[in-house]
């Protein structure tokens, strides 16, 4: 998949995971990679970033005596879902359009 | 590879991320490994589950190149505190033999010096004298021409001759003024084009230069060879670090003395 189109696409299902429940790295990475192709390398940058963006905050719990890092949506990542789903008209439109084109 | 391995060569990878940054990122592969082995995997199975140390590294590094939030990349800090302390002694010592070797052959370089910067100012001085001049005719001209043609019209009944000459020089005088303004006023506005052309090109030597002595630190910092031309970017130069330390015979890579701090572009 085009890499740009890859990475807003991941980002709105990261956020769609942690919208469901509470989760860490390798929970996401379990969970969103049912649907599209990930690793920790490229969830890493993005959680970095929603986070500095105020899309997640993030807490430790103790798990088997170690410190896991858990991530929770706030109100500007649900927004950002919302965006997201938005768009999807117009990418639909500009699908067809492309696919017009490519028939022709 | 074990993780303890894996957590070192990540960490080498990332020696220019700020320490917090490289932390949480340590941090961060740590936990995905735990998390693997608590799956039920064994470490080396989990630790070759992940991407590479160097992969993770450049896909960090990458991203980070594109976000313009991101804080500034750091030297490491054993050299960045003690740069000035490293600078070889020898290297000193020849600065100063050369500053005092200067200065006690200043009587000849001295005014060689100055007269090679004399020489252009003096031409561009003399240029803009030339336009200076060229803007004093043209009043001079124009004056004349006032003159030379009321004598003509008031002399008209009297000597009609003599009045006649005194038009025909007073529109001479018209046209060479005219001449003179346009040799100022488009002189000036060349002159003016060189004289910021010049200052940009100075500009941009020098940033050149800048940005090479950067580059070459950064190298210097890898164990690699001098680089064949500066990059524009940052991006080369960290990809450059994520390849050397990549290379398996660079062990634990060794920073040479005599770094100084980096510098911003």
């Amino acid at each position: 998949m085009n890499p740009q189109l890859k990475k807003g696409v991941l980002e709105a299902c990261i956020l769609s995971a942690l919208s469901r429940r509470d989760s860490y790295g390798y929970q996401i990475v379990k969970d969103v990679s049912h649907h599209i192709e990930t690793s920790e390398s490229t969830l890493y940058p993005i959680l970095k970033r929603l986070e500095g963006a105020g899309a997640l905050v993030t807490y430790s719990v103790e798990h088997n005596g170690r410190l896991r890092k858990y991530y929770r949506i706030t109100g500007i990542g649900l927004e950002k879902i919302d965006e997201f789903l938005d768009s999807w008209g117009q990418i639909e439109s500009a699908y067809q359009y492309i696919k017009e084109g490519h028939d022709a | 590879m074990r993780k303890q391995e894996f957590m070192r060569r990540l960490s080498n990878c990332l020696v220019l991320l700020p320490e917090t940054e490289r932390q949480a990122t340590l941090e961060f592969y740590i936990e995905q490994i735990d998390d693997r082995i608590d799956d039920g995997m064994d470490e080396e199975q989990a630790v070759a589950s992940l991407e590479s140390p160097e992969d993770i590294a450049a896909a960090i590094l990458i991203n980070r190149d594109a976000d313009k939030d991101a804080a500034p990349l750091e030297m490491p800090h054993e050299t960045a505190n003690n740069s000035r302390k490293k600078v070889p002694y020898i290297k000193i010592i020849i600065g100063i033999l050369i500053t005092i070797l200067l200065i006690m052959t200043g009587f000849i370089w001295a005014p060689i010096a100055l007269i090679l910067i004399a020489i252009p100012v003096t031409i561009y001085l003399g240029l803009w004298g030339i336009l200076l001049s060229a803007a004093a005719c043209t009043i001079g001209f124009a004056f004349a021409a006032v003159v030379l043609i009321s004598i003509g019209i008031g002399t008209f009944s009297t000597s009609s001759g003599a009045a006649i000459s005194h038009v025909g020089a007073g529109i001479g005088c018209i046209g060479l003024g005219i001449l003179c303004a346009l040799i100022a006023l488009y002189g000036s506005i060349a002159l003016v084009k060189a004289t910021k052309a010049s200052f940009a090109w100075i500009g941009k030597k020098i940033n050149e230069r800048k940005r090479k002595r950067v580059s070459q630190e950064l190298m210097l910092k890898n164990n690699l060879s001098t680089p064949q031309a500066p990059s524009p970017t940052g991006l080369d130069h960290q990809t450059k670090t994520v390849q050397a330390n990549t290379d398996p015979s660079l062990k634990s890579p060794k920073r040479p003395d005599g770094i100084i701090t980096r510098e911003e572009d």
